[in-house]
């Protein structure tokens, strides 16, 4: 359905996009994973049309996107990483005014309005205005302008950044029943890995505006079946500690967590008896070390040496 | 194209902000200038005489001659003819009105100048040396008599020439003169009358001493003024508040999705003209007609008054709607909203002020007043005046005309400046 092809994009001073190529089947539900910068939204724009590239193209059903955007446009719905609603207006006005501008009119209007307020769980404050909603709820009309003529694809960019839990398990639920019941495709973007987990078929990891992994999430998790996770858990952190472990022949990547550090290291290693050495000797207290079934943010961690947050 | 003109209605009535700027401000001040300047329009402040031009080119004598000969023509028998000579002698149009002007209760008032030609009296006008030109033309005297006796149709009239920019003191020459012809008239009527039959039935239902508008009109009271003053600067504001509201849409990412949707964004610029011209209009009769609740701002006038103030309204509107995607593409073009307030904080006031909303044109200096006609609110306004002032359509036509090219001009940049590609 679409497919984007060696897709560049320069700024003035930055390369944003530097050849990315991806690919989504029809009612698929692909995760685009990657931390702030990697070049997600400006992949998504260009796929949007609203950006050209510098070069490569994008195919949606076989034609190309930038030559007739007539095709991809009325079938597309993008939820943008922004709020980007009217502020002064209600909820229903938000949503009646991008209704209408997708030609949707009279009764059909109405009820799809009543529909799509119920999906996102906000019939009773649709009469407020948008201003004074919480972010929770301005992230669901954000996403509930982007329903209103039934798109076939559901590009969404970062749609749950800085809401509460519930809001978000709630995001996470709609997304899942429109992709499994309605057989909306869907391309999700995010720089947190258990959505991506929780949502997608298949992961697209993206950084410094390249794909440096994709695969179905096995796929991803079977590029650390040579590694193992450990998490350290520590009473105090200590930068004495972490040189110390760099050192350490069999470990290949350090990151912090909140509760103290996360190790990658050889398969089988034994390494444990030289963690509480090491800890020791810097006078750290461990409160457990626990070996763990890699996630995608380890995957991340594996490939780029960093963290997707931060 | 009505769904996003909707939407820009339904923004900015709910910005509170705005519609303080656009209402309520504008509202406060017609109040306080109106009282507070009320007794200066209306002319009761100290006044030094009115320095005044007399032309006398009518020759009494010379016509009753030439009326003689008339009479003789018709085969009237002489002693009628010279009965009917000497009545009308005894009214002599110039002197009569050199006493009036002379008279004790006028002497502070009109400072008489009797020396000049038809000529030099213009020059002087020009010049404002004198406010006022009166002439009584030759053969005055001859066409009014055969008027009245012959019942002939003449074009007999006094003239006069005011200083346009002048209001009061034009005011003031014009009521004398009216009232000086009215009793010339009664005088001459009466002279007749007394002539015995026939002449009654041919004394013609004709006023003399007819007053020639050169360019002056009703006078314009502070109400008048001051509604039609900021009207036309707050109007100025629509252009801005809109341009600022479109960015506004750019910059929360909301022109984005819009033209996701498959907008056209020549569609969306030509929906801030639409939205502009129509937040103007609503602005406009707002203010007019709460003006007119409030102040008997335009009470006693008809129906063609408000279709006038409506054309000229509606010209207006197009103007700042020329001005508004103007603006607004330039917002968006270069991701900048300084335009609009740089027009908002700063232009407005000195569009305001060039354009006469601030403090009549009537002190400025020829140049300055010629500059604020060109500016869109400066040649509106001159033409609303006009209207007030009882002048038709015709006589503001150019003005109109003016604007109307403003307008055009300024949605053929909004057009060539707007981006039409990049969306973003
Ligand atoms: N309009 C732009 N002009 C210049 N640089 C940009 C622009 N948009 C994005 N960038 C840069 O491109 C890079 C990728 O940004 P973005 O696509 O927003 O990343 P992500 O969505 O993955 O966080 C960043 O370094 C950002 O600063
Ligand atoms: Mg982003």
């Amino acid at each position: 359905m679409l497919q984007v092809n060696d897709l560049h994009k320069k700024f003035k001073t930055t390369t944003a996009v530097n050849g990315v190529n991806l690919y989504l089947d029809q009612g698929e539900s692909v995760g685009l994973l990657g931390p702030n910068g990697a070049g997600k939204s400006t992949t998504i724009s260009m796929i949007s049309t609203l950006l050209q590239p510098t070069s490569g193209d994008i195919r949606f059903k076989g034609g190309d996107v930038f030559k007739k955007p007539d095709v991809i446009r009325p079938v597309l719905g993008v939820v943008p990483q922004e709020i980007a609603l009217y502020e002064e207006l209600t909820a229903y006005e938000n949503m009646h005014f991008f209704g209408k501008t997708y030609g949707l009119s009279g009764e059909k209007l109405k009820n799809k309005i009543d529909e799509v307020l119920e999906l996102v769980g906000l019939t009773d404050r649709k009469k407020e205005r948008v201003k004074n909603y919480s972010g929770g709820m301005k992230r669901r009309i954000n996403i509930a302008v982007s329903l209103m003529h039934e798109p076939e694809l559901l590009i969404m960019d970062e749609p749950t950044v800085g809401i509460d839990p519930q809001s978000r398990s709630h995001i996470l639920e709609m997304v899942r029943e429109l992709n499994r019941k309605k057989g909306m495709s869907i391309l999700y973007t995010s720089h947190y890995m258990e959505e991506v987990e929780r949502l997608c078929d298949r992961v697209y990891i993206m950084d410094h505006g390249q794909i440096i992994a994709s695969g179905t999430k096995e796929e991803l998790k079977s590029i650390l079946s040579s590694e193992d996770t450990i998490l350290i858990e520590v009473h105090q952190k200590s930068e004495q500690f972490i040189d110390q472990l760099n050192e350490h022949s069999l470990v290949q990547q350090i990151a912090e967590v909140d509760t103290g550090y996360k190790v990658i290291v050889s398969k089988g290693a034994d390494v444990f008896a030289d963690i509480f050495e090491i800890a020791n000797a810097s006078q750290v207290k461990v409160k457990g070390v626990h070996v763990q079934t890699p996630t995608l943010e380890d995957v991340f961690l594996h490939l780029t040496g960093r963290k997707l947050r931060d | 194209m009505w769904n996003l003109i909707r939407k820009d209605f339904l923004t900015i009535s709910r910005d509170r902000s705005e519609v303080l700027i656009l209402l309520v401000m504008p509202m406060v001040l017609i109040a306080i200038l109106g009282f507070a300047l009320g007794s200066i329009m209306f002319g009761t402040v100290d006044m030094d005489p009115i320095p005044v031009a007399l032309i006398i080119e009518n020759d009494l004598e010379q016509d009753l001659d030439h009326f003689r000969e008339d009479l003789i023509a018709e085969g009237l028998p002489e002693q009628a003819i010279e009965q009917m000579i000497a009545s009308a002698g005894t009214i002599d149009p110039a002197a009569s009105l050199e006493t009036v002007l002379h008279s004790p209760e006028l002497s502070d008032m009109i400072d008489l100048k009797e020396n000049y030609d038809q000529e030099q009296a213009e020059a002087a006008l020009a010049t404002d040396e004198v406010l006022a030109v009166i002439t009584i033309p030759e053969q005055f005297s001859y066409q009014t008599l055969l008027a009245f006796y012959l019942a002939e149709e003449t074009d007999a009239s006094i003239e006069l020439f005011v200083q346009d920019h002048e209001q009061i003191q034009a005011t003031i020459v014009e009521g004398i003169l009216t009232s000086f012809s009215d009793q010339y008239n009664l005088e001459l009527s009466m002279a007749f009358a007394t002539e015995g039959e026939g002449v009654e039935t041919s004394i013609s239902e004709e006023n003399f001493g007819v007053i020639n508008h050169f360019s002056s009109g009703k006078p314009v009271s502070a109400f008048q003024y001051y509604t039609i003053g900021m009207a036309v600067m707050f109007a100025l504001y629509v252009a801005s508040t809109v341009s600022s509201n479109a960015f506004k849409e750019k910059e929360s990412h909301v022109f984005a999705r819009l033209m996701m949707t498959g907008a056209r964004p020549l569609n969306y610029l030509l929906s801030k003209v639409v939205s502009a011209v129509v937040l103007t209009l609503i602005q406009l009769t707002i203010l007019f007609v709460t003006s007119t609740l409030f102040f008997q701002t335009f009470t006693d006038t008809g129906i063609e008054f408000w279709a006038s103030l409506a054309i000229i309204s509606f010209v207006f509107s197009l103007v700042i709607g020329g001005f508004a995607a103007f603006m607004t593409a330039i917002a968006i073009q270069f991701n900048n909203d300084a335009i609009s307030g740089f027009f908002s904080g700063g232009a407005v006031v000195i569009f305001a002020f060039l354009g006469g909303s601030l403090s009549p044109v009537e002190y400025f200096s020829p140049l300055m007043r010629e500059l604020g006609n060109w500016t869109p609110n400066g040649a509106m306004m001159t033409a609303y005046l006009q209207l007030i002032q009882g002048f038709n359509l015709t006589e503001f036509l150019p003005m109109l005309y003016r604007v109307l090219l403003m307008a055009v001009l300024f949605i053929t940049l909004a057009v060539a400046i707007f981006p039409k590609r990049r969306l973003m």
